[in-house]
C-alpha cells in the first residue's frame, strides 16, 4: 500500500486571550490590538501523518491534547499556521452533545445530520449504530433518563459509525466498563485493518503502548517529541519519573517557567504571498464598493418614502405623457387637457361627506352610482385622480366629487360638548329620559323594542338602513341589527344660539345647514333642513 | 454580492437538514410539558385575549375599526407577530446556543437561524387556517387579494432570514446584544400597527414608524385579509423594503462570514 500523508500540520498555533478587561474585548472585536495577554495552548507544530498509521498522542494535564484533537476534528481553527486534511474527519470525545430531551433514536439522527450526513446515509447506519450501542429498549427513550456509561456508549457508536477517514479519540474510552472498552479496541483494530487513521490521546502508557505504532508527545504546548511509540514512551516514562522526584517548590518552579514561555507572544512567518494578498484586497475593494451602493441604494428609497407623493405624481405625469403620446395621431387636442385631470396622487386618509346625500360611483367618469352615503359618514379616501377621489365605502371601491369630501389633516379634537345645554330645543318626550335613550344606542333591536315602550312603526331610509320609529325618536339599524345612533326630530333652532353650535362644529356641510360636532362620547349632527339632531355613539 | 448568494445558495442545498433539524426543535421544545403541542395555541390564545380585552373591549369600546370588527383587524396583525417576535429573539440566539452541537467547522452555520426560524413558521400556517376561519364566521370574504399571501409570506421568511442572521453574529460575538434586542422586541409591538391604529397618527409619524421593515410586514397581511389592496399599489414602500432587506442580508453575510469560523472560540 502506497502510503500518502493523510494529515499535515504546518507551523500550527492555537492562542486564547486570557481573561481580560471587558473594554479590551470589544476594542479586540473591532480589530484594535490591545494589550490584552495571551496563552499558546500549541505553538508552532508541524508533523505529517500518512494514511493506515495509528498515532498515539500522550502528555500531562493541561499541555494542550485536547486542543490538539479539536484542530484534528476541525471543530476549532488554529490562530496560525495550516492543516491539511485529506478525507473526513470524526471526533469522539466524552462530552458528547446529545439533547436531553429526545429519545436515543432521534438523536442518533439529530448527531448525524449536524456532522452533514446525508439522508440515505443516516438511513442504512441508524441499524447499526442501534446494534453497537446496544441499549435495548433505551433506544426511545429520552436521553435524560440515561446512565452516563449508556450516554458514551450511544456517542461512540454514533461517531464511529459515521465512517470517517480519520478518527481522534479523545480519553472517551475511559468511561464505559471493560466488556465495552473491548467492543471499542475491537471496532478499532477494524478500523485499523481498513487502513484508517487514527489519533488517539490519553495518557495511559499502557492503551497507547498496546495499540499505536507511532506517539507524539505534547509537552506544554509544543511537540516535544514524534516517532516510534517505544522510544516516546520510554522518554515520557523518565520525565514523569523525573518530575515526580522533584520536590514541592522545583515542581512549581518548573511549572511556572514552563507557563511564562507559553505566554511570551510569538511571531509566525508570515507565509501568504504577494499575489494571494492582492486578490485579498481586490476582494476587500470590491465588497465595499457594493456596501457603499447598496447603502446608497437605502438612503434613496428612504428619501422617496419621504416624498412619494411628489414622485407618484411625477412619474403618472411622464406616463401620461407617454400616453398622451399615443393618443395624439387620434385626438391632438384632448391630451393636455386629460393629462392634467387624470393625476393619481396618494392619500389614504379618512375623509367626511359634505352633503346630506352623496353618490358613490362604480366608474372613474361618475357614472353607474354604487351607494349613497350621507352627511359626516366616514370613507377611507385611497387615491386623488383629478377632481374625483378613490374611496372604499362598505370594503367597495368607489368614486366621488372631490369637492363634496372633506379629508382633515389631522384627526378631530374632541370637545366637551354636552347635550344638556340644548335640551330646550328638542321636544319633551326625548327630554325628559334623554339619557335612558342614549344608552341604547350600539344595543340589539331586540333589546330596544323590549326596554323602550311606544314604538310606532318601522321605515327604511336611502340607504336601506331600517329605522326603528317611536314618535319623534328613531333609532337607525346598521346592517347587523345593532343601533348606529338616534335620530331626533322636531329640533327647533329658534330656541338655542346658533352661533355658539356652529362655532364648535368640526365639519360644516356646503349649505351650512347641516353641521357634525365631536364630542368625547358622541358625535351630533344639526340638521337645520329636516330639523333633526342625530347622535352616534363616538369611536 | 457573491456572499449573498453563497448563503442563500447553503439554505437550499441544505433544506432537508434544515426541515428535520427544525421538527427535533419544535418536538424537544414541548416534550416536557404535559399539554405537548397545545401550548403552541394556548399561549397565544391567552394573550389575544388580553389585548383584545384591553384595546377592543376598554380601550375602544368594542368599535369597529374601518368597518372591520377589532377582534379581526387585532388578530391579522398579531399572528404574523406571534410569527416574527419570536424568531427573530431565537433566531438571534440560535447559533449561540447549537454551535457546540454542531460537531464540525465545514457545517453550514448559517442554516441555523433559518432552522429557528422554519420551526416557528409551522406554527404559522396553522394559525393561519384559524385565521381564516374566524374571517368565514365574521362574513369577511378577502377574494382575489388572498392570492397576494404567498408574496407577503416570502417577504416574511426573507427579511426574518436577513435580520437573524446579522444578530446572531452579533449576538454570539457580543452577548449584551441578545438582552437589548429581547426589550426592543418587546417595545416593537407598542411600534408596529398591531394593537392600534396608526394612521391617527400625523403624517410625518406614520412615515418614520413605517421606515421599520417590519411595519411593511404587519400592513402587508392587512392588506391581503381586510383591505383589499394589491401588495403593488405602494411600489415605493415595496422598494424601500427589498432594499433594506437586502442591505441587511449583504451586512449579515459579510459579517457572518467574516467570524464563522470563529462562533467556537466565543462560546
Amino acid at each position: 500500500m502506497c502510503a500518502r500523508p493523510k494529515v499535515t500540520f504546518h507551523n500550527v498555533s492555537k492562542r486564547y486571550t486570557l481573561q481580560q478587561k471587558k473594554l479590551d474585548k470589544i476594542l479586540d472585536l473591532l480589530g484594535i490590538k490591545s494589550k490584552s495577554k495571551s496563552f499558546y495552548a500549541l505553538k508552532d507544530i508541524s508533523f505529517t501523518v500518512d494514511e493506515g498509521e495509528t498515532i498515539g498522542v500522550i502528555g500531562i494535564n493541561g499541555s494542550g491534547k485536547s486542543t490538539l484533537s479539536n484542530i484534528l476534528a476541525q471543530v476549532v481553527p488554529p490562530t496560525t499556521g495550516e492543516i491539511e486534511v485529506n478525507g473526513e474527519t470524526s471526533l469522539i470525545a466524552i462530552a458528547v452533545g446529545l439533547n436531553n430531551n429526545l429519545t436515543g433514536l432521534e438523536n442518533i439522527e439529530l448527531k448525524c445530520l449536524m456532522q452533514g450526513i446525508k439522508k440515505e446515509e443516516i438511513k442504512r447506519i441508524t441499524p447499526l449504530i442501534i446494534d453497537f450501542a446496544d441499549l435495548g429498549d433505551f433506544i426511545n427513550q429520552p436521553v435524560k433518563t440515561f446512565s452516563s456509561g449508556m450516554k458514551s456508549r450511544l456517542g461512540f457508536a454514533i461517531s464511529a459509525h459515521t465512517d470517517p477517514d480519520i478518527m481522534v479519540i479523545d480519553e472517551a474510552l475511559s468511561v464505559g466498563d471493560q466488556t465495552f472498552y473491548e467492543k471499542c479496541l475491537k471496532k478499532m483494530n477494524e478500523f485499523k485493518s481498513q487502513g484508517k487513521t487514527i489519533f488517539y490521546i490519553s495518557h495511559s502508557v499502557s492503551q497507547i503502548r498496546s495499540f499505536c505504532d507511532k506517539t507524539m508527545w505534547i509537552h506544554y504546548g509544543e511537540l516535544l517529541e514524534f516517532g516510534p511509540t517505544k522510544e516516546v514512551l520510554k522518554n515520557y516514562s523518565d520525565f514523569i519519573k523525573f518530575f515526580n522526584a522533584l520536590s514541592e517548590e522545583e515542581k512549581v518552579k518548573y511549572k511556572k517557567e514552563k507557563m511564562a514561555v507559553r505566554q511570551k507572544e510569538y511571531v509566525v512567518k508570515p507565509i501568504s504571498t504577494s499575489r494571494s494578498k492582492k486578490v485579498k484586497k481586490e476582494k476587500t475593494n470590491r465588497k465595499s464598493m457594493e456596501l457603499i451602493l447598496l447603502v446608497m441604494f437605502f438612503f434613496i428609497s428612504t428619501m422617496l418614502m419621504f416624498f412619494d407623493n411628489g414622485v407618484a405624481k411625477g412619474i403618472q405625469f411622464i406616463k401620461q405623457i407617454d400616453m398622451s403620446k399615443d393618443e395624439s395621431q387620434v385626438k391632438v387636442e384632448k391630451t393636455s387637457k386629460e393629462a392634467v385631470s387624470d393625476k393619481v396622487e396618494a392619500i389614504n386618509k379618512v375623509g367626511y361627506v359634505l352633503t346630506e346625500k352623496e353618490s358613490v360611483f362604480q366608474s372613474k367618469e361618475l357614472k353607474d352610482e354604487m351607494v349613497t352615503v350621507g352627511f359626516s359618514d366616514q370613507v377611507r379616501v385611497n387615491n386623488k385622480i383629478g377632481d374625483v377621489l378613490e374611496v372604499s365605502v362598505n370594503d367597495q371601491l368607489g368614486y366621488v366629487k372631490e369637492e363634496n369630501i372633506y379629508i382633515p389633516q389631522a384627526p378631530f379634537e374632541k370637545i366637551d360638548f354636552n347635550l344638556a345645554g340644548y335640551l330646550d330645543a328638542l321636544p319633551a318626550s326625548f327630554v325628559g329620559s334623554y339619557q335612558y335613550y342614549l344608552a341604547f344606542i350600539n344595543s340589539e333591536q331586540q333589546e330596544i323594542e323590549s326596554k323602550i315602550r311606544g314604538k310606532t312603526g318601522e321605515e327604511l331610509d336611502e340607504q336601506g338602513n331600517k329605522h326603528l320609529v317611536f314618535g319623534s325618536i328613531r333609532y337607525k339599524l346598521k346592517s347587523d341589527h345593532l343601533s348606529e345612533g338616534i335620530i331626533v326630530n322636531e329640533f327647533d333652532p329658534q330656541k338655542v344660539n346658533m352661533d355658539e353650535l356652529i362655532k364648535n362644529a368640526a365639519i360644516i356641510s356646503k349649505d351650512n345647514k347641516i353641521f357634525s360636532i365631536f364630542s368625547n362620547d358622541y358625535e351630533y349632527i344639526f340638521n337645520l333642513n329636516n330639523q333633526s339632531v342625530t347622535i352616534i355613539a363616538g369611536e | 454580492m457573491r456572499v449573498v448568494i453563497d448563503i442563500l445558495k447553503e439554505q437550499f442545498v441544505n433544506a432537508h437538514l434544515i426541515f428535520r433539524l427544525a421538527s427535533y426543535d419544535i418536538k424537544s421544545k414541548y416534550q416536557a410539558h404535559y399539554l405537548g403541542a397545545a401550548w403552541q395555541f394556548l399561549n397565544p390564545a391567552l394573550q389575544i385575549f388580553i389585548y383584545w380585552f384591553v384595546f377592543g373591549i376598554g380601550i375602544r369600546q368594542g368599535n369597529p375599526i374601518y368597518g372591520v370588527p377589532y377582534l379581526v383587524w387585532l388578530l391579522v396583525g398579531l399572528i404574523p407577530w406571534f410569527f416574527i417576535s419570536p424568531a427573530v429573539i431565537q433566531g438571534s440566539n440560535s447559533v449561540f446556543t447549537r454551535v457546540n452541537m454542531v460537531a464540525k467547522m465545514k457545517f453550514p452555520v448559517s442554516v441555523l437561524p433559518s432552522v429557528t426560524i422554519i420551526s416557528n413558521a409551522l406554527n404559522f400556517t396553522s394559525m393561519i387556517i384559524f385565521l381564516l376561519v374566524i374571517l368565514m364566521l365574521y362574513g369577511i370574504n378577502p377574494g382575489i387579494y388572498l392570492l397576494q399571501l404567498p408574496y407577503y409570506f416570502l417577504c416574511t421568511i426573507v427579511s426574518l432570514y436577513a435580520i437573524t442572521l446579522l444578530f446572531s453574529t452579533i449576538s454570539t460575538v457580543f452577548r449584551d446584544f441578545q438582552i437589548i434586542l429581547q426589550s426592543v422586541m418587546r417595545m416593537m409591538l407598542y411600534l408596529l400597527p398591531i394593537l392600534w391604529d396608526m394612521e391617527r397618527l400625523p403624517e410625518m409619524y406614520v412615515k418614520i414608524l413605517k421606515l421599520n421593515p417590519l411595519y411593511y410586514l404587519i400592513e402587508g397581511y392587512r392588506k391581503t385579509f381586510i383591505f383589499k389592496e394589491w401588495f403593488f399599489t405602494d411600489w415605493i414602500y415595496m422598494i424601500y423594503f427589498w432594499v433594506t432587506t437586502l442591505l441587511i442580508i449583504y451586512i449579515g453575510s459579510l459579517v457572518h462570514m467574516r467570524f464563522r469560523k470563529q462562533f467556537v472560540d466565543y462560546i
